[in-house]
């Protein structure tokens, strides 16, 4: 069965033609530029049987794109797909696993809009085009908030009146669920151990967002994001968690206007707010290695960024307790040896210790950075969200046959 | 044999051996409580509280009645006098580092505290003002809440937010229970010998519990991690304060119609924390005496996030030598320590290096009374110091 995976981003649209049960990859992509015209003209950057091809068209919307893709895939009787798997980054309450796309589900799908207000509006209007263009195709909405419908309810709960967390629906529900689970069955099978008796603390860091999980026996019991993916770490250009005195105070000042205070905490806070030149910290991350370096805006964006992930790792290895791994994942997570080394040194109470070398040299995936009498296994893992859609979209469609 | 000695470990040595007496004052939003303490025995001789909004006149009418109570007191005591009067003051900003004698500056520089703390300020300049009206001899030592903060790492002190917004006072992290943090650490200081860095056991975990719990890190006599936020809403939940939330549902609360920020500041404040977990309004040690469902909620969630902030601490300090509770619920901690779950391998008991757990149970007004002398005698040696 091949499978097309579809990820939307707010001006994105990545996909991958997936080979179950076999998980080889046939094709993949992105459309760029999607929406409204901006200085570059809209385009798909395509590959497939190691060749790149780049097609320049206006797509002013993401169904527009899903038509583009289509073209390129059925031109190859190789690669048309089978079945379609969407990422859905919020499912709100009412998904605790993938799910089958009917009407009916289309109807709550519409329901939960809102609460992902960049990323769940584009997608739903995707599922709503290839159901008109390609009725026949089975089609299965994945949602990252799904791994976290296991954190218990002290864990998701807010300490705010009952009524109104009710009212709004308000309450913890955590992202980035699909790689977490991935990366927390590739530590147990790396391990060799089974994943219902995997203890762990999954780092997903990505170039954009970041969040830590607790995973207890192999599911998640909590997540740095809570409501909305604002809350937690520091991140590219989010603030993560803010006194939310603060936050009234920054109300204040725009004359109770929420827009530009959620546009402020979202798009011009964390690294970039810190730094002011980057949004990466990729970039300023060697101001670490120079001691002598003077007090620079770039040092204190670096120390925060270090600084609250360190609290919330200490946090997770205290609430998991007898953690076997520390997983490191994504971007940031996979190719940034100096943030790995900055978070897991002076963790001796946990047990937990890097082994400088290893952390430094690592070429193979997944790798174990821990020094040999850590107690606690360091990992590097490569995340693959589309290749973890197209696997539970494939279980999803076979389970019901 | 002097020199040996620190110069805390001195004061405390000088702590012994005079006898004050000492007035504590203690205005906070809609309470003035005052007692009249003994140093060095620590009993508290006079006590009250008024219930009321502190507005100048209110204050003013207080103090005339607290003046005749001490000087009542103190006549029918042999005469005995007043030696300093401490004043306890919740925010201190940048202006003030450190417990302070007030001098004819103090008022200028007061003033600048009003944008952060509108309500609580004028509060303290009237508080001070009546004080050199009704005691013109008596000198007035300004104790912060704030100042043991003072020096926080920036790492801690900032958020991750445009720097244009964090150089705003009022977007910085610090702590509200300094004064007890500081006394509480003195105390443990001693009585283990922190001082002594050769044995390099200077981590602590201070832990305030009571209506604003607040839990700090500190190294080498320094905090480096407090729960708190800019404000003690931040953080732990309280007995009516909520503690950590998504930053983006205040502002979806705040954006909805009939809503509004005094609303939404006032729900967070005054209706969350255990007071929202269990449905009734509870204080730390209720929810371990008290059972039902939601009371049983509201314990399960105080120490989860408990958990999480001990979890933290540790991760900032590396390994924790001390652990130490204070504040009006301080013989709640072991209730609490035990009942952790999962149990931190730090706290186990064949852990290797199991922290020693100690209990501050002085109360605010002792510990206003010790700091008030303390800052007279450490100005009485500066001043004696030949130039």
């Amino acid at each position: 069965m091949k499978i097309l995976v579809l990820n939307c981003g707010s001006s994105s649209l990545k996909y991958k033609l997936v080979q179950m049960p076999n998980s080889q990859i046939l094709a993949k992509g992105e459309a760029q530029r999607v929406g409204p015209p901006t200085a570059l003209p809209s385009n798909i950057i395509h590959e497939s049987d190691n060749q790149s091809i780049t097609i320049t068209k206006q797509m002013s919307s993401h169904p527009e794109a899903f038509v583009e893709i289509m073209k390129i895939l059925n031109s190859d009787s190789t690669k048309t797909p089978d079945a379609i798997g969407h990422r859905i980054v919020h499912g709100g309450e009412y998904f605790s696993k993938p799910t089958i796309i009917t009407d009916s589900t289309l109807e709550i799908l519409n329901k939960v809009q809102d609460l992902a207000p960049i990323h769940n509006p584009p997608s739903i209007k995707l599922i709503s085009a290839c159901i008109k263009s390609y009725p026949d195709l089975p089609q299965v909405a994945v949602f990252d908030t799904a791994y976290h419908s296991t954190i218990p309810k002290h864990a998701f709960s807010y300490a705010i009146p009952k009524y109104i967390m009710q009212k709004y629906g308000l309450r913890k529900y955590g992202f980035h669920g699909t790689s977490h689970e991935y990366v927390a069955e590739q530590a147990a099978n790396f391990l060799n151990v089974p994943i219902s008796r995997l203890n762990a603390i999954s780092c997903h860091l990505g170039s954009g967002g970041a969040s830590l999980c607790a995973i207890k026996n192999g599911k998640s019991i909590d997540n740095t994001m809570g409501y909305t993916p604002l809350q937690g770490l520091v991140m590219s250009t989010r603030s993560g968690d803010i006194d939310p005195a603060v936050v009234l105070r920054l109300l204040t000042m725009n004359y109770g206007n929420g827009e530009p205070v959620l546009s402020l905490l979202n798009k011009n806070s964390g690294i970039l707010g810190l730094s002011k030149t980057t949004s990466d910290i990729r970039d300023i991350i060697s101001c670490l290695s120079k001691d002598n370096l003077p007090e620079s805006k770039d040092k204190l964006a670096v120390e925060i960024y270090l600084w609250r992930l360190k609290k919330y790792l200490g946090s997770y290895l205290a609430t998991v307790g007898n953690v076997k791994a520390v997983i490191f994942t994504d971007t940031i997570g996979e190719s940034s040896p100096e943030v790995r080394f900055a978070l897991c040194s002076g963790m001796q109470c946990f047990g937990m210790q890097i082994d400088y070398n290893k952390n430094i040299t690592l070429n193979k995936y997944p790798g174990d950075v821990s020094a040999p009498s850590s107690k606690i296994r360091i990992l590097v893992i490569k995340t693959d969200e589309e290749l973890a859609i197209a696997r539970k979209t494939y279980q999803t469609l076979i389970a019901k046959n | 044999m002097k020199s040996s000695l620190s110069p805390g470990k001195r004061i405390k040595l000088l702590l012994q051996k005079i006898n004050m007496n000492i007035l504590t004052l203690n205005p906070t939003t809609n309470k003035f409580k005052f007692s009249l303490i003994d140093i060095p025995s620590k009993d508290i001789h006079l006590h009250g509280e008024f219930i009321d909004s502190i507005t100048p006149e209110i204050i003013s009418e207080n103090l005339q009645s607290v003046f005749y109570k001490v000087c009542n007191f103190l006549n029918n005591k042999n005469h005995q006098r007043l030696d300093v009067i401490v004043v306890r003051a919740i925010y201190g900003g940048d202006e003030f580092t450190e417990p302070t004698i007030v001098n004819p500056y103090t008022i200028n520089k007061l003033t600048k505290l009003m944008p952060a703390a509108p309500i609580h300020t004028p509060a303290l300049i009237t508080t001070i003002q009546k004080c050199a009206n009704l005691w013109p001899d008596t000198p007035v030592v300004l104790a912060f809440e704030t100042s043991f903060f003072a020096d926080l790492p920036a790492r801690e002190k900032f958020y991750a937010i445009d720097t244009q917004i964090t150089h705003f006072t009022f977007a910085r992290r610090q702590g509200y229970h300094g004064l007890t943090h500081e006394t509480a650490l003195n105390y443990v200081t001693h009585k283990h010998q922190l001082w002594d860095k050769s044995k390099n056991n200077g981590n602590v975990i201070s832990f305030y519990l009571g209506p604003k719990p607040e839990l700090v890190a500190i190294m080498n006599h320094k905090p480096i991690m407090v729960t708190s936020g800019a404000t003690p809403l931040e953080g732990l939940p309280g007995y009516t304060t909520a503690g950590e939330i998504d930053p983006s549902l205040v502002i979806k609360l705040a954006s909805k119609p009939d809503w509004g920020i005094e609303k939404v500041n006032q729900i967070l404040t005054q209706e969350s924390g255990l007071k929202a977990l269990a449905e009734t309004k509870l204080t730390i040690a209720e929810i371990f005496s008290k059972k039902n469902k939601k009371v049983e909620f509201a314990k399960k969630y105080f120490l989860y996030k408990t958990l999480q902030a001990i979890g933290s601490a540790a991760a900032c300090l590396g390994s924790i030598d001390v652990i130490v509770f204070s504040g009006e619920e301080s013989n709640i901690g072991s209730a609490i320590l035990e009942n952790l779950k999962p149990r931190p391998t730090f706290l186990k008991t064949n852990s290797m290096k199991k922290p020693k757990v100690e209990f501050f149970n002085e109360s605010i007004d002792q510990v206003l009374a010790e700091i008030g002398v303390t800052t007279l005698l450490k100005s009485r040696s500066t001043l004696r110091r030949p130039a």
